[in-house]
């Protein structure tokens, strides 16, 4: 048997146990935004519940998209890459099954949870706080899983690529338990709460889904062009840049927190953009002019270009807007979320997305249907861009004519982005149950006993 | 790793342990070398996972002790201060919820209020005028200062100062001063013994309007929320997008009926308002009886709806912010010019309140 | 641009773990440079009562109003007359003719150049027929107030009648100093009930 086929099989079932999920959280967002988009447009609607206001729905959809699509996304094609790459079997795949049941049931509980009114009221931590230590537990078991395969790779030798995703997956445990701690536990006081919450904020974006949409695009832009990374040492110092000064930061310029604070956060996203310029100068020249080597990556590889284009568009803007001149224009307007979904759907939503489009078919031995994909991927491609850049520049140009409309253009993109992750989770339904029904996987489960029966 | 990178984070891991972590120079420059040495000579690698694992536990690290670490030891030992509210009354800042109002702020939390409105007030910057005056004895010293303060920073001369600095009264040396301009001015005049006062304007779109110094003004507070404004919040809701208005100073602003009515009907109150309805806070009722019920208008009727108890509690909360109001050292109010010495005439106005019997502040 | 030949040069060698060009140390140490000089300028410091965007602690202390000796015992005496004189004085320093009290303004008590009978007045209270103003009143005796004011609110609070330009152009005088007032209330302090007007007046002659 092929060595691809071995580590494929041993893949299976929980890559894409995890895959599934996470398409459904990218349902579940999709519908949550659109229902928040609909309140700001026509108040009167649904005003009679409290589980529908938009104050609830929005941190709800936040959650589900953060948590629920990117991070399971990110460790299923992690799981995968990590034992490609390092060309062994998933080591202990059964964690992921039984760290992405947690996981899952953190999130589902954390969504009802600021649904029926607890939430924290901090920004990116706004689940309840009993729903932290569980989403701890279910990331970590995964991780145990990550850590192992990618300990038992055949070659001594670790690809930019595994650099960044064993750095992401030690990270987000280490920077959601201290925010835990140290807010809940250690009870910070007053404004500090926001500093921890800030730092998380910077740290999930800056740090953990950047490592995951680097490592997934540096190995799939290789691994579709066939060359090798180009540039190793810029890969190494951009890592550590990226790490160093992606850590620190994230203070708005209007803060109430010491002016040292937010002057830090602008140093640091100077000095963040170098390694930004270095690792999008090395993939830039991975790729450059290569044609997929596999026909069938062509789709793919188009579609993270594009989400590399995005990634050095949203980083110069990052940098443009360190600044306090060019902020306290954008600060507290609807540029900063449209910039974070563009950010976040844009690069490594599209990212993820494309490279479960290259791995399930392998996974599955069976292809989606070609259609369906180029619709949703149209779809999901408009719907970001419409939802996103129109609010940035409302946001930027702020008078109410403008911010009107472009919450107008926002639902539209809600709108487009709906349809995208019904399409996708469609048609990664369809395959599954076709492949369910094709393979025994289930039956192996559960029933080994009939096996061996059928064998003897 | 090579020299180079190596001694780049060498100079990191120096510059690190001298600024952030406050350790004493020579100390930080050995921790910079032995952390050059460290990468460079044993040339660790990059494919070891307990290398990456070490390097980014010294990372973590780093980013805590930093940010997190540092501003806890700022913050920590913040305070209470004390104040004076708009009638003078010197009082404990800040107040504490009281009543409904701690019922009210998860009453605000849980419905996510955050999500489009914040509770931060920032402002831009800063502006001095500064008022001189001297007695017979330094006349000429000040004169002196003030001529000496004009040729120094540039300043147009004032129109009072240029006719003769008067003797006993008060005369305006700059308007609109920067910082710098303002601290020279107050040195030279304090040298030559005149009273100096001055007044603090601030500019910045949150703050008040002022049609001289801040045109553009919201009116969402009268200076910046600094952090002692938060100090018996727990979790303080700053809110990062502003698609309704700053709330931080709303109590300040608002009465309690058009917080009501805000709540029940947005755009009744504000035409343009993109705020959602909150009607699920509010019941309807059958007869006009009971207080503190919000009267809706429709066509001939009136409809009667009674605030359920999260309705009070939270407009009770919201009428008790008032962080961007009161001075604080790190973070004065405008304050107007506070002479005590004789005023000129009083105008007619003030005569009158005089014959009322009503006290008049000095300031005006 | 050298980093290009540089890349060229590793596109050969994949694995080879050389380092970036010695331009992007350059610049890294440039930035460094950058960096420092934008947290001079912009951290205030590091100091924690300095916010955005004030630069330094001492442009903060800056925003403080200096005032003079005589205004911070101006309003420290204004601060005394509101919360214990005004309540009988009135704020507006008229008295009241119906109850008995009578006025400050323009009370030739008050625009004494000394004022230690004043002092004595409000440490031990007055009783019995005084004439204020060219009217007799009596009706209502002072009671003293000398127990819960310490020497600097008496001297605050003189410095506030003797110099409210409200209550008219003589009120123009100067300054008391905590001093003076403990050397009064030295004086008297064997004194335990309330003057008169004839023993405040042998008290305190007019020697001026």
């Amino acid at each position: 048997m092929d060595p691809r086929e071995v580590v494929d099989s041993s893949c299976k079932g929980p890559v894409l146990f995890l895959a599934f999920s996470a398409i459904t959280w990218l349902l579940v967002y999709s519908i949550f935004s659109m229902l928040a988009g609909v309140k700001v447009h026509a108040s009167g609607m649904m005003a009679d519940s409290a589980w529908l206001s938009y104050g609830r729905i929005q941190p709800a959809s936040q959650l589900a998209l953060q948590f629920g699509f990117l991070v399971q996304l990110g460790l299923a094609i992690s799981a995968w890459i990590f034992s490609h790459r390092g060309r062994t079997v998933l080591v202990d795949g059964g964690y992921l099954y039984i760290g992405g049941l947690i996981w899952n049931a953190g999130v589902t509980l954390g969504l009802l949870g600021i649904l029926s009114g607890g939430s924290s009221g901090l920004e990116g931590l706004q689940m309840p706080a009993h729903i932290l230590p569980i989403l701890f537990t279910g990331f970590v078991l995964v991780g145990v899983s990550l850590v192992q395969t990618n300990n038992r790779r055949t070659d001594e030798e670790m690809s930019p690529a595994q650099w960044f995703l064993f750095t992401a997956t030690l990270w987000l445990p280490w920077v959601l338990g201290s925010a835990f701690l140290l807010i809940y536990y250690f009870n910070a006081k007053g404004v500090m709460a926001n500093i921890i919450d800030w730092w998380f904020i910077q740290n999930f974006t800056k740090v953990y889904l950047t490592f995951v949409a680097l490592g997934v695009c540096s190995h799939f832009f290789s691994s579709f062009t066939g060359r090798g990374v180009i540039g190793r040492g810029y890969s190494m110092f951009a890592f550590w840049v990226l790490l160093l000064f992606g850590s620190i930061g994230g203070v708005t310029l209007g803060a109430p927190v010491p002016a040292w604070l937010p002057a830090l956060s602008t140093v640091t996203s100077v000095f963040y953009f170098t390694g930004i310029v270095a690792i999008y100068y090395v993939l830039h020249h991975t790729q450059n002019g290569a044609t997929a080597v596999d026909e069938s990556d062509k789709d793919n590889l188009t579609l993270m270009r594009l989400a590399l284009i995005i990634f050095a568009l949203v980083s110069v803007l990052n940098l443009i807007f360190a600044f306090p001149g060019m902020a306290s224009t954008a600060e507290f307007t609807t540029y900063g979320p449209a910039i974070d979904l563009l950010y976040n759907l844009g690069f490594v939503g599209l990212l993820l997305i494309a490279s479960l489009y290259h791995i399930f078919p392998r996974l599955a031995e069976m292809g989606l249907s070609p259609k369906i994909t180029k619709v949703q991927n149209m779809a999901f491609i408009l719907g970001f861009l419409v939802a996103t850049l129109p609010s940035a520049l409302g946001g930027l140009m702020s008078g109410d004519a403008v911010l009107g409309s472009g919450f107008y253009f926002s639902s539209v993109g809600d709108l487009l982005l709906l349809l995208a992750s019904l399409l996708l989770f469609l048609n990664f339904l369809g395959a599954i149950i076709m492949v369910i029904k094709r393979c025994d996987c289930l039956s192996g489960l559960c029933g080994k006993q009939q096996r061996k029966e059928v064998k003897a | 790793m090579t020299i180079g990178l190596s001694f780049i984070m060498g100079a990191v891991a120096g510059s690190v342990a001298y600024f952030m972590l406050g350790l004493w120079w020579p100390v930080a420059l050995v921790v910079g070398i032995v952390a050059w040495l460290t990468f460079g000579l044993f040339g660790l690698k990059m494919d070891s996972a307990f290398t990456l694992m070490s390097g980014a536990i010294l990372v973590f690290c780093i980013s805590l002790s930093m940010m997190i670490m540092r501003s806890s030891d700022q913050l920590s030992s913040l305070q209470y201060a004390d104040t004076v509210d708009e009638a003078g009354t010197e009082f404990r800042y800040p107040v504490p919820l009281l009543g409904e109002a701690p019922y009210g702020e998860n009453v605000y939390r849980s419905n996510g209020c955050s999500a489009c409105h914040t509770q931060q007030v920032s402002h831009e910057g800063v502006e001095f005028d500064i008022k001189a005056l001297a007695t017979e004895k330094n006349h000429s010293a000040v004169k002196e200062a003030v001529n000496r303060f004009y040729r120094v920073t540039g300043q147009p001369a004032s129109s009072g100062v240029a006719l003769g600095l008067p003797v006993g009264e008060w005369e305006t040396i700059a308007l609109g001063a920067s910082v710098s301009d303002a601290a020279k001015a107050r040195s030279f005049l304090s040298a030559a013994g005149a009273s100096v006062d001055v007044q603090v304007r601030f500019h910045g779109e949150d703050l008040e309007k002022d049609e001289f110094s801040n045109p553009r003004g919201r009116g969402w507070g009268k200076r910046r929320s600094v952090a002692r404004d938060y100090l018996f919040v727990e979790r303080p809701m700053l809110g990062s997008v502003r698609i309704g208005p700053d709330l931080a100073n709303v109590g300040a602003r608002l009465s309690r009926s058009t917080l009501m009515r805000i709540l029940l009907n947005p755009k009744s109150v504000r035409q343009n308002s993109k705020m959602p309805q909150h009607s699920y806070l509010f019941e309807l009722v059958e007869k006009s009886e009971g207080k503190g019920l919000i009267a809706v208008r429709e066509g001939e009727r009136e409809i009667y709806y009674k605030p359920t108890k999260d309705a009070e509690a939270l407009v009770d909360y919201l009428l008790n912010l008032k962080s961007a109001n009161y001075p604080l050292e790190e973070a004065p109010v405008y304050q107007p010019f506070t002479s005590s010495l004789p005023k000129p005439a009083t105008s007619e106005k003030e005569v009158e309140k005089l014959a009322d019997g009503e006290d008049i502040d000095s300031s005006k | 641009m050298a980093a290009k030949k540089q890349e060229e040069s590793m596109e050969q060698t994949n694995s080879n773990l050389g380092g970036p060009s010695p331009w992007v140390y350059v610049l890294m140490l440039f930035l460094v440079y950058w960096g420092i000089n934008y947290l001079d300028g912009h951290s205030g410091g590091f100091n924690a009562k300095v916010y955005a965007p004030h630069k330094n602690a001492m442009t903060v202390a800056n925003l403080k109003v200096q005032k003079s000796a005589e205004d911070l015992a101006f309003e420290g005496g204004a601060r005394v007359y509101r919360g214990i004189c005004a309540a009988c004085h009135q704020p507006n320093g008229k008295g009241s003719d119906n109850a008995g009290y009578p006025p400050l303004a323009g009370s030739e008590w008050v625009l004494n150049q000394s004022p230690d009978r004043v002092i004595a007045i409000i440490n031990n209270g007055i009783q019995g027929p005084v004439e204020v103003a060219g009217q007799t009143y009596g009706k209502v005796a002072m009671p003293a107030q000398g127990g819960a004011l310490s020497d600097e609110d008496i001297a605050n609070v003189l410095s506030y009648i003797r110099r409210n330009s409200d209550w008219g152009d003589e009120h123009n005088l100067s300054v008391i100093t905590a001093e003076e007032v403990n050397q009064v209330r030295a004086e008297i302090a064997d004194r335990t009930s309330a003057w008169t007007a004839e023993e405040l007046i042998n008290q305190f002659p007019d020697s001026q």
